[in-house]
């Protein structure tokens, strides 16, 4: 459980837009839009989502392997990332008013954002790391689990062989793998042992907060409760806060402390797991929430019967929805006729209860 | 087990290696199980437990470098290990059905999804061909089988080093020379049946053929006097239309001189509305007057209809027509819940989602009407929406077809959804199998404990128990229990001797020492019995709720 109210990561309004095509044909690919939440210390915040609705995206924006098109990151208090296409926007307006002044104003906002994101900051970036998907297209199959545990402290700065060894060592270790695996290159390992590689390589620059991008939905079953376990583990060890990036429902659930749901590069629903799973509002939560398979057959045979979501069945050509609070915690993405639906079923839910 | 269902296919102690340079890798060791009709039988197990190669086994599309050292595999009376490459071809796709795993990489990316549903029917739809082909099949089948014979011998005398029962160089021989001797003789009879067979076929084509030319002829008339009456009413109309189309020109003239000049907004919109009602009447007589045309025309396109009909007719007779093909994988994309089947037909498969996909290739397997359906984890590398909505298909065609399905899977939660019966396999192994209930409820194999504690659950935040280690190297099986080096309740016999399959109950075999009256009284574990506890509770609740 979050042992304090700090808020460790902030994401304002962020915004991935891709762009395709040239001149008539340019299409923009809104991967993630206008999504905002807070990651408090020690917590476990996960993202779910079917494939394709943004949730990699953003964790890899929050990261910085891409340029945010909108919207701001705030890591322990620092802007590490920010957008700036409205502004752009805007200054071409007022260039056109011949608003001098406040061009001068929007330039030096400008300024400031992109040398936010040139990523000076080592000692603080490096607090925030990432373990991918798929533990064997992402370590480099030319390089030693030395080389690849390494990496990072040599970005970082460390040059010293022997440091670099004991803090490699102590990777290796906390992660269960033994110091003589240093020695051997990734396909040496089975899927589990990879993906604890992955970790070790993240672990290796003592972060404070770490990116899990659905580091189990490559593994075997027996191997995903060992990964499982190990994640656990550093939480309650080194306090470490995880960001964890699932599509499967009950590992979420079990996982985690709070959930935000995604769907179609919106955060459609934001709770902690328990009101989550007691109160599910938005359809998509409910369809999700319905599909999850049981291990048990008496049950399966007699399940409700799956709930499909069809985003048609929103009317917003008026009221146009946004991120709302309907009990304290729970914010669900609504219009203000749905905002009131919700409230007197969470009110009835209570009641029931 | 039961015994009054038809048992479908039957796996007896097939053991399947496969070569490699470090040596044999044993990847199937003698399972054994049935396949009942109109089930569905689970295989779990971790990834290289050996249940897609036995799956693989049963469908004979094994890797070149595989063995099947021994073991049968009964389908219709048939042992489908011992059966040649040409038979297996009349049973894969139109016996028995395979869906593979990735839906991505098992359709070919440039070519059109219609003409992957089609290939295959087209392939094997030459309906004429495969007639010839039965009827000089006894013939062929005696040639092969005594090739196969002198094969078998052979193996067997280069495989037996035993002195004793060994046979001499000369009996081996001596067999191989009286299997031979026969051969001329097949040859023989082969050569005069397929002379009569190909005369035989001959003559059915043309007795088609003639039956069609005479349903033609008959046809010919009708069609020629559509023609003619066509023709003639084409001529016919022409004075008619003219007429009208003088008479809407002179009254279209007389209302724009009518109207010439005036620019009121009030008398334009007049003339606006005169000039469309009587461009609307003009319309309405044309259509009148060209009216016998069209009838005759109609007349004509049916009548042609016919003939192209028996046409077709003839060409079906012959092999399966592109439009016959056609008109099947729509009606089979329908089945499968592809909507517009039609527009889909012409499109490239990175143009479908991965649901979409999946629901294709399970709609290329389904076009063979097969009785028996392979399913190599269908939804492992799908959501868990389009998971759900896979696993409701395959359920209802299962019930609609009368299929008996195969489910190949690592996720327990899918199998409790989908299976009749679940069978557990480790190492090449099966080591406990039964009705679904009994292994949810009642799992008895320490390795099927394992399994079950190491997912997550919903209702429960407990540690998991993670299976320590990893599965044997299949290059050296081990000796005694395969899962012994990896289970906490292992015994001492278990590294040394392997465990037979003991009963438990009609519905439940397991492969474990632990069942063994001697050995000593393990429960199942507390995290697995709170979860069967909390699933039974839950299910009560439901029930309830249901009645």
């Amino acid at each position: 459980m979050p042992n304090s109210k700090n808020v460790i990561l902030e994401v304002k309004n962020l915004s991935q837009h891709f762009k395709t095509g040239v001149g008539k044909n340019k299409i923009y690919n809104k991967a993630v839009d206008d999504v905002s939440f807070k990651v408090y210390e020690g917590e476990v915040f996960s993202l779910v989502g079917e494939s394709g609705c943004g949730k990699t995206t953003t964790g890899r924006t929050i990261i910085q392997l891409y340029q945010p098109t909108e919207g701001e990151v705030i890591f322990k208090g620092v802007r590490v990332a920010a957008g700036f296409r409205e502004l752009k926007l805007k200054r071409k307006e007022l260039v056109k008013e011949g608003n001098l002044e406040e061009v001068k104003k929007i330039d030096e906002e400008i300024r400031a954002r992109k040398e936010d994101n040139k990523k000076n900051n080592f000692e603080l970036m490096k607090k925030m790391q990432m373990i991918f998907q798929d533990p064997i297209a992402s370590l480099n199959p030319r390089m030693t689990v030395k080389e690849i545990i390494a990496e990072g402290l040599r970005i970082a700065g460390e040059r010293k062989e022997d440091v670099i060894i004991k803090h490699v060592n102590e990777a290796l270790e906390t992660v269960g793998l033994l110091p003589e695996h240093a020695t051997r290159y990734p396909h040496e390992f089975s899927g589990g042992q990879r993906q604890r590689i992955g970790i070790a390589r993240a672990l290796v620059v003592n972060p404070d907060f770490i990116i899990a991008d659905e580091p189990i939905s490559a593994l075997d079953v027996s191997i995903q409760a060992q990964v499982i376990n190990l994640l656990n583990d550093l939480r309650e060890q080194k306090g470490i806060t995880i960001m964890f990036i699932a599509h499967d429902l009950s590992v979420v659930k079990y996982f985690s402390n709070r959930i935000g749901v995604m769907y179609f590069g919106k955060l459609v629903e934001l709770a902690d797991k328990e009101e989550l799973f007691k109160n599910p509002l938005h359809p998509y939560t409910l369809s999700l929430q319905s599909s999850i398979p049981q291990p048990d057959p008496r049950y399966e045979k007699i399940r409700p019967p799956k709930i499909k979501y069809d985003p048609r069945q929103h009317d917003y050509s008026v009221d146009k929805p946004t991120l709302k609070e309907v009990t304290p915690g729970h914010f669900v993405y609504c219009n203000d006729k749905e905002f009131e639906v919700y409230k007197k079923k969470v009110a009835q839910n209570t009641k029931n209860a | 087990m039961d015994k009054n269902r038809k048992v479908e296919i039957s796996v007896k102690d097939l053991t399947v290696s496969f070569r490699t340079t470090q040596g044999m890798v044993r990847a199937v060791r003698g399972v054994s199980f049935d396949l009942y009709k109109g089930e569905t039988l689970a295989i779990v197990g971790e990834s290289g437990s050996g249940k897609s190669v036995s799956s693989r086994a049963i469908i004979g599309i094994l890797a070149g470098n595989a063995v099947i050292d021994k073991g049968h595999i009964i389908y219709e009376d048939q042992d489908l290990t011992k059966i040649p490459e040409e038979e297996f071809h009349k049973i894969r796709g139109n016996k028995i059905g395979m869906i593979f795993q990735d839906p991505l990489s098992s359709l070919n990316p440039i070519m059109r999804i219609g003409k992957q549903i089609t290939e295959g029917m087209i392939i094997n739809g030459k309906r004429l061909k495969n007639r010839y082909k039965a009827l000089i099949h006894d013939e062929k089948m005696k040639i092969i089988n005594a090739k196969l014979a002198i094969q078998e011998l052979q193996r067997q005398y280069e495989m037996n080093e035993d002195p004793q029962t060994q046979m001499s160089k000369e009996t081996f021989k001596q067999k191989v020379q009286e299997i031979k001797a026969q051969m001329p003789a097949y040859h023989k009879a082969l050569r005069a049946k397929s002379v009569i067979a190909k005369k035989q076929v001959k003559a059915e084509y043309q007795a088609q053929k003639e039956k069609t030319q005479k349903a033609i002829n008959e046809l010919q008339p009708k069609f020629k006097s559509a023609q003619e009456s066509a023709a003639n009413s084409k001529l016919g109309i022409q004075k008619a239309v003219q007429e009208t189309k003088s008479v809407y020109q002179k009254e279209l003239l007389d209302l724009k001189t009518a109207y010439a000049g005036v620019t009121e907004k009030e008398k334009r919109v007049e003339f606006m509305t005169k000039q469309k009602s009587l461009k609307a009447s003009y319309n309405e007589k044309l259509k009148e007057a060209r009216a016998p045309y069209t009838q005759a025309k109609a007349n004509l396109k049916s009548a042609r209809a016919a003939i192209q009909h028996e046409k077709e007719m003839l060409r079906r007779f012959v092999k399966v027509t592109k439009k016959e093909a056609y008109e099947r994988a729509i009606q089979v994309m329908t089945e499968v819940g592809i909507p517009e089947p039609k527009k889909r037909f012409k499109m490239y498969p990175f143009q479908f989602s991965g649901g979409m996909r999946q629901r294709i290739v399970i709609a290329i397997a389904l076009t063979a009407d097969p009785e028996v359906l392979i399913c190599d984890e269908p939804t492992t590398a799908l959501d868990v929406t389009i998971q759900a909505q896979i696993l409701d298909l395959i359920k209802k065609l299962k019930d609609e077809r009368g299929l008996s399905v195969i489910f190949i899977t690592h996720d327990l939660g899918v199998v409790a959804n989908v299976s009749d019966r679940v069978a557990v396999m480790y190492a090449g192994k099966i080591v406990e199998y039964g009705t679904s209930d009994e292994i949810f409820y009642n799992p008895r194999h320490p390795y099927t404990w394992a399994l079950l504690s190491s997912m997550p659950d919903l209702n429960s935040s407990d540690r998991l128990t993670a299976i320590q280690g990893t599965p044997p190297n299949m290059l050296f099986p081990p000796k005694g229990d395969a899962f012994a080096e990896r289970n906490p309740y292992a015994m001492e016999i278990d590294f040394k001797e392997e465990p037979p399959i003991f009963k438990i109950n009609d519905n439940h075999y397991a492969a474990t020492w632990l069942l063994h009256p001697d050995a000593p009284k393990v429960d199942i574990p507390q995290l697995i019995q709170d979860r069967i506890k909390r699933m039974e509770d839950k299910s009560k609740e439901m029930m309830k709720h249901a009645k």
